[in-house]
């Protein structure tokens, strides 16, 4: 099978469309997916583009095994400039943004297209239809303005067929919020990259895609042997009925801990949120296409008053953290916060945070209560108006949908006081070291150039688990173990260090379209991806070739940031994790991943300097040097001009 | 008293994973193609429900009956309803006999459920278990059912 990435180009300006070729020597160092879509925005799109600017692309991509019955390979990716303020003086970094899809991958990939990059700007609302390889460019605007997500991609389902893949935007897309998502089939975002903003600027509502011709296989029963290995794994696995009944990774009882704000006692917590007030409203678990565990659910409100609202995506840890930051102790209320930003689009846990933080600012005296259009208070429907307001841009909520960094200014506070989780690059993190420790997956919120953790899951992620558990992942790495992790005198994780392999294998994964909570949970390995990459394509890569990709490709992402002019100094650890949190359980402070020693700040500086030596970046600047990048191949691939970093 | 395995589908337990689909094409077809699978995942708009099917292996067997090339005929050791490629001349009569749409011709390939000779795949994959091989007694001959 030829190795070859085709690419659809859709000219929003021009209402035309043109195809490229991505040649299979530069897919082989790249594998497809996120990774091909980083170099097409890095190669089209200059840098200091304004995001919401016509010329800011939108690379739209499907995974090299999206498609495939590979389980959980059915990722795409989404690659443009952010449309939040990262910096105080103004500068945005370029996301690489994933969503898993139902039918959105599986039709891309059927269309065969394995990128669909959006240029320009349509002067009136439209939608773009593709079918295989016909596109049409269809007037939106009786969908403008009136439909959310869901009911936008029902119109859209009905006018053209059930099982098309749609990716929709709602009002705070079209108000271009800027911290809004577009909704991939309903149950997917593509979230903290301003995608539903920048769509918005182009006037996009939609894109529709329907693909008849599916995804070619090279060696089907190699494909179905090692597809089999992780099916094999995950009905061996013991916490597999509790996923299945809740429809989430790692149960209450794993969230509790991890995500757990310190404003309520645990037990009333537990009372309001946990495991059995899911199950009074979750109708059913979602699954992404070709995936055995399933993540979504579709829920329906039992009673309150919102009584019977269906809604569909993963409410349930939103609710909970959004409730207790809130102080909203009725799960339905909140949960049907979740479904009015999911129509709009809007990313609830920014806005659930940011309104905190304002929230008690006013609670304090420190900020006036009376705000242009509300008086700013913590009840429930103060903020279902501030929701819209923020949705609408209406009143103070103009200045909530520009984020945190805009709302600083506008209150004259710093985002660092902010109690919760951690803010870097303008952007919440959805995890707090504090509660949850630092392991690579947290601390990848202080060197990802988007910190979201975006798939950064490794068996690492829970906290405290065995040496022995943790090296069998590092092994297939090809990297020493003894120098990631330690045993005696007592056990110990090289975290900064591991940041850097834990960053690699998740964009190898972006690149494939394969989903992080297998490797979460021990179900699939790098390994496996290899052997299924290999059986679909024909090719014959080796281990260390597909982890080598992923730090080209890291490199890639990191290269687009620091040509956006981010540096080391962008890199902040976060105050919040110094301060330790005074909750009624007790003070919880950041520990180290065993949880034995409460860290420091020079103590999480030490990890900083660890991770720019794994990667081979001058540690002063935080960037790649120029012989990386030629080391790389990135120099080939991008053109020598662009490469120049550090010497 | 006549014994005969057939798929049964429930839809309620469904999650929309198409892995029915995708491992039915990889299986038969060598690909992973929603379009090449002899059983169906359709999404019901607007509220996410799902639709399964596939083929029934009718006691009347509507699409054998029409063949005129005798292509189709019952496989007594597994009770499915199958296609003999050689024999079939592709000309899709099968098709517009079969009153539950579950019999097409995609290329050079008759597209129709013949149970996996007796394992069914989809059955095997499914991950919540809303596709199950059932083996029931027919309530009464029907002539002409077998070949």
């Amino acid at each position: 099978l030829p190795l070859t990435n085709r690419v659809l180009h859709i000219d929003l300006n021009h209402l035309a469309t043109d195809t490229s070729e991505i040649p299979s020597e530069a897919v082989r160092l790249l594998l497809g997916g996120g990774g091909v879509g980083l170099y097409l925005w890095g190669t089209s799109v200059r840098p200091e583009v304004d995001p919401f600017a016509p010329e800011n692309d939108l690379v739209i991509s499907a995974g090299a095994l999206t498609g495939t019955i590979m389980p959980g390979c059915a990722k795409v990716t989404a690659v443009c400039k952010n449309t939040v303020v990262a910096t105080d003086d103004g500068r945005h970094y370029v996301a690489c943004s994933v969503a898993g899809s139902r039918d959105f991958g599986q039709m891309m990939k059927g269309a065969r297209w394995d990128h669909i990059v959006i240029h320009g700007q349509s002067e009136r609302p439209l939608y773009v239809l593709v079918e295989d390889d016909e596109v049409q460019f269809i007037p939106a605007e009786h969908l403008w303005g009136t439909t959310g997500t869901e009911s936008g991609s029902a119109v859209l389902r009905e006018q053209h067929g059930a099982d098309v893949g749609t990716m929709v935007i709602g009002a705070a897309g079209e108000n271009r919020v800027r911290f809004s998502m577009a909704v991939v089939d309903l149950s997917h975002s593509l979230g903290r990259a301003g995608v539903g903003a920048v769509m918005g600027a182009k006037n996009l509502k939609a894109l529709v895609v329907r693909g008849t011709q599916g995804v070619p296989v090279a060696d089907p029963a190699g494909l179905v042997t090692v597809a089999q290995k992780t099916v094999t794994n995950v009905k061996a696995w013991d916490h597999l009925p509790v996923w299945s009944r809740l429809g989430m990774g790692g149960g209450w009882s794993t969230f509790r801990y991890t995500q757990y704000p310190g404003k309520w006692p645990m037990d009333r917590w537990d009372r309001l949120y946990g495991e059995e007030k899911r199950l009074e409203s979750l109708e059913k678990v979602l699954a992404c296409s070709s995936c055995h565990l399933g993540c979504r659910v579709k829920w329906r409100i039992p009673d309150g008053t919102h009584a019977g609202e269906v809604g569909y995506g993963s409410p349930y840890g939103k609710s909970a953290t959004g409730g207790q930051l809130l102080g909203i102790e009725d799960i339905n209320q909140m949960i049907h916060l979740v479904a009015v930003a999911n129509a709009a689009g809007l990313d609830f846990y920014t806005w659930t945070r940011l309104t905190d933080w304002f929230t008690t600012l006013v609670d304090r005296g420190l900020v006036d209560a009376d705000q242009p259009g509300i008086r700013v208070e913590r009840t429930y429907p103060c903020y279902e108006q501030l929701m819209d307001m923020t949705i609408h841009r209406e009143g103070i909520g103009s200045v909530l949908a520009e984020g945190w960094i805009p709302v600083a200014e506008y209150i004259g506070r710093d985002p660092q006081e902010y109690w919760y989780a951690g803010i870097n690059k303008g952007t919440d993190f959805i995890y707090d070291a504090r509660s949850a420790r630092i392991h690579p997956l947290t601390f990848s919120f202080i060197t990802n150039p988007r910190p979201h953790h975006g798939g950064t899951h490794s068996l690492s992620t829970a906290a405290g688990k065995p040496p022995e558990q943790i090296r069998e992942q590092i092994e297939e790495w090809g990297v020493s173990t003894e120098m990631l992790i330690e045993e005696s005198p007592e056990p110990k994780l090289q975290v900064g260090r591991m940041t850097k392999y834990t960053e690699d294998a998740m964009m190898v994964r972006n690149a494939l379209g394969a989903c992080s909570m297998y490797p979460a949970f021990g179900l699939e390995r790098m390994h496996h991806l290899l052997a299924a990459f290999n059986a679909v394509s024909g090719e014959d890569l080796s281990l260390d070739q597909l982890m080598a990709t992923g730090d080209r490709l890291f490199n890639l992402l990191k290269w687009l940031n620091v040509r956006e002019g981010f540096r080391r100094e962008d890199d902040r650890i976060p105050e919040l994790w110094l301060r330790p949190m005074e909750s009624p359980e007790g003070v919880i402070a950041t520990r180290d991943y065993y949880g034995q020693h409460e860290l420091s700040r020079a103590d999480l500086e030490a990890m900083l300097e660890q991770y720019y030596v794994e990667r081979g970046w001058n540690p002063e600047s935080g960037c790649p040097t120029r012989a990386q990048l030629r080391a790389l191949k990135l120099d080939r691939l991008l053109g020598a001009k662009q490469t120049g970093t550090e010497k | 008293m006549t014994m005969r395995q057939r798929i049964v589908t429930d839809a309620t337990k469904c999650c929309g994973c198409r892995v029915c689909e995708l491992i039915c094409s990889l299986r038969h077809a060598g690909i992973c193609d929603p379009n090449r699978s002899a059983v169906h995942r359709c999404t019901v708009t607007p509220d996410l429900q799902f639709m399964l099917s596939t083929c029934a292996q009718c006691a009347n067997i509507h699409c054998a009956q029409a063949c005129p090339a005798g292509a189709i005929h019952r496989d007594e050791r597994t009770g499915a309803v199958v296609v003999d490629a050689d024999l079939c001349n592709l000309c899709g009569a099968c098709v517009e006999a079969c009153p539950f749409d579950q019999i097409a011709v995609v290329g050079e390939r008759v597209l129709k459920c013949d149970l996996c000779g007796g394992e069914p795949q989809c059955v095997a994959w499914c991950p919540r278990e809303a596709l199950s091989l059932v083996t029931y007694a027919l309530r009464c001959e029907v002539e002409g059912a077998t070949s």
